[in-house]
């Protein structure tokens, strides 16, 4: 009987060794500091600014991703074309660049030496250590998570169903409107959600692209990074914040309807 | 109102050439093998797919005309389709569903119009379903008063009875056929099952590899199968042999793996013999041949089944082939797999087909 226990005892004990160890560090940033002055480190103007700015600037970023996401998705769902295969690579790169490299990239195209720089200053546009800069690298970084989920949702709606709108009176546009959108909704949603959490953790790309200016450009993983040399409860604090918003963002990717987990959607 | 297409399109392998004309109140059943080539023609005359060339015209309206540039699109066509899984909206209730297509009337209204039509097809009891919620018959339905709620120029139908139980579809297919009759456009629809096309067409075309073999009426191509596939399709067993005919006499056919049968079908060369399982009757090894009865196969039951209240009796002879016969015939020959048998069956049923 022995004998014939060891496996499922070992997939236990591999389970146990990897909660402990993925869970340990997230308990320790509630559990290092007493609630009293993780809640009293919050009202600090440097944290409260910092949560602010992260809120603005992520919803912009998704807004745009949302808005010109979806129609882009909805194309490389739907249409066959010359070179898709390559267009849907380009579009998922962003996904493993590493952050600096993003920064880097993004200073190269858009900063004042760039390629577009010249075009951005002769419209009187300033990114670079501005809040505008910050949207520009959180929508870079985040915007290829919900691409990729929103073309995989489309893809999964029945193209007789979308066929069914048109047949009923519907123009491609209708018919993408009151069906393709609706059908493809809770996947839609997992994306957004999925990119806003990354834009919510973005660092590396913001750092060099938009620098770390309290109020302009230190949103709340700069200002942790920023606090934790000189006042390390003020930076488990702001972490207690995201932890919470982010695990939020993540449990309703997971009770959205028809969404198994993450990536469950994707085929 | 004629409907009338003559479209080449290529797609998946399969080269489409097909020429048809549907008017109004006449319904086509395009029937044939899956992979066919018969989902793609109604993709086609609906509009959501473009043929590669030809023509398409609804009475004087020009639908398509590929070498002029003429492109309608679906949503002008107006054209009622059921999808084979029925491809309802599946975030809208069944009478919203029905609805969809009746935009253009008062909000009010549209509800109105739409628990009326699922009445019609006694489903206003679940208008407010969900798709998921429904049985196959149900969506079935829906599927159908969605496509008629606008009141469409033609009706497309792709399988409508494939994805229902074995149970509902009898039922299913009566009522079909019914609203079929009183309907004044013209009616595609298509099916992999002879016996569909049968009861729900007024005419059929077998079709194969994208073209269609053979039109006619349900009788017309079982009494007179064009080629050897459509005989095989409309349910016929199939002997292959070589035929010879003297003169004033009836043609002879030396059946290929043994045996010979006559016919009174004219014929010379390669041939296919075709036969319907029901003139087949089965007889002890040692009865004595009746007069009418002219053909005569030594063959051995390879299996009993029962359908129905009849059974079909495989039977191995030089080639398969199969006999149709009532369950009291079984019993009262005493039949078992394994016995051996002669297979008889008329000259006059027997029809010739050039291989």
């Amino acid at each position: 009987m022995i004998r014939r226990a060891w496996f499922p005892l070992l997939l236990g004990a591999a389970l146990a060794v990897t909660l402990a160890f993925l869970v340990l560090p997230v308990i320790a940033i509630f559990t290092h500091t007493s609630p009293g002055e993780l809640i009293s480190k919050l009202g600090d103007p440097a944290a409260t600014e910092a949560l602010r700015l992260s809120f603005e600037t992520t919803a912009i970023a998704i807004l745009v991703i949302v808005v010109v996401g979806t129609p882009a998705a909805y194309l490389l769902a739907t249409r066959s074309f010359r070179g898709r295969f390559v267009v849907i690579t380009l579009v998922e790169l962003p996904i493993v660049l590493p952050p600096a490299v993003a920064g880097i990239a993004l200073l190269a195209a858009l900063g004042p030496n760039g390629i577009l720089g010249g075009a951005l200053a002769d419209a009187h546009i300033q990114l670079v250590l501005q809040t505008a800069g910050v949207v520009v690298a959180l929508t870079f970084v985040s915007a290829p998570f919900y691409l990729r989920q929103a073309q995989s949702s489309f893809q999964a709606v029945d193209r007789s169903v979308v066929e069914a709108a048109r047949t009923l009176g519907s123009s491609e546009a209708a018919s993408f409107a009151r069906v393709s959108i609706p059908v493809a909704l809770p996947g839609l949603l997992a994306g957004l959600a999925l990119a806003w959490a990354r834009a919510l953790g973005e660092f590396g790309a913001t750092l060099m692209f938009a620098g770390s200016f309290r109020g302009i450009t230190q949103t709340v993983p700069l200002a942790i990074y920023d606090q934790f040399a000189t006042d390390f409860p003020a930076a488990l604090a702001l972490s207690a914040i995201l932890v919470a918003v982010s695990a939020g963002l993540l449990l309703a990717v997971k009770l959205i309807p028809g969404q198994a987990a993450l990536g469950g959607a994707a085929r | 109102m004629v409907l009338h297409a003559e479209l080449a399109h290529k797609v998946g392998g399969i080269g489409l050439d097909i020429r048809l004309d549907v008017s109004g109140g006449r319904c086509l059943a395009l029937a044939g093998p899956s992979g066919a080539g018969k989902t793609t023609i109604l993709r086609l005359l609906a509009g959501t797919l473009r043929p590669d060339r030809g023509r398409i015209t609804y009475g004087d309206e020009v639908w398509v005309d590929r070498s002029a540039g003429v492109w309608r699109p679906p949503e002008r066509r107006r054209c009622g389709y059921v999808f084979q899984d029925y491809a309802l909206f599946p975030h809208l209730s069944a009478w919203r569903n029905v609805a969809y297509g009746l935009s253009s009337r008062a909000a009010g209204d549209r509800k109105a119009a739409a628990i009326s039509l699922l009445d019609r097809f006694g489903m206003a009891g679940r208008a407010e379903a969900k798709p998921a919620t429904l049985s196959g018959g149900e969506r079935q339905r829906v599927a159908l008063a969605r496509a008629l709620a606008p009141r469409p120029n033609v009706l497309l139908l792709d399988e409508p009875l494939s994805a229902l139980d074995a149970r509902t579809r009898a039922s299913a297919s009566r009522e079909l056929a019914a609203t079929l009759r009183g309907l004044a456009v013209p009616v595609v629809l298509v099916t992999h099952e002879f016996t569909e096309a049968a009861l729900l067409g007024d005419q059929i075309g077998v079709i194969d590899h994208g073209t269609i073999i053979q039109e006619g009426t349900a009788t017309q191509l079982a009494a007179a199968p064009a080629t050897a596939f459509v005989a095989d399709f409309t349910g016929a067993v199939v002997l292959t042999g070589t035929a010879r005919s003297p003169e004033g006499e009836l043609t002879i056919i030396d059946l290929d793996g043994g045996g010979v049968a006559s016919t009174t079908d004219r014929g010379q060369g390669r041939v296919a013999v075709s036969i319907y399982p029901w003139e087949i009757t089965i007889g002890h090894a040692h009865t004595r041949a009746d007069e009418s009865a002219q053909n005569r196969l030594n063959a051995t039951i390879a299996s009993i089944t029962t359908i129905g209240n009849r059974v079909r009796v495989g039977l191995t002879a030089g080639q398969p082939l199969v006999a149709e016969v009532t369950g009291k015939a079984i019993e009262d020959l005493e039949l078992a797999v394994g016995r051996p048998v002669i297979a008889t069956w008329k000259a006059t049923a027997t029809r010739l087909v050039a291989l």
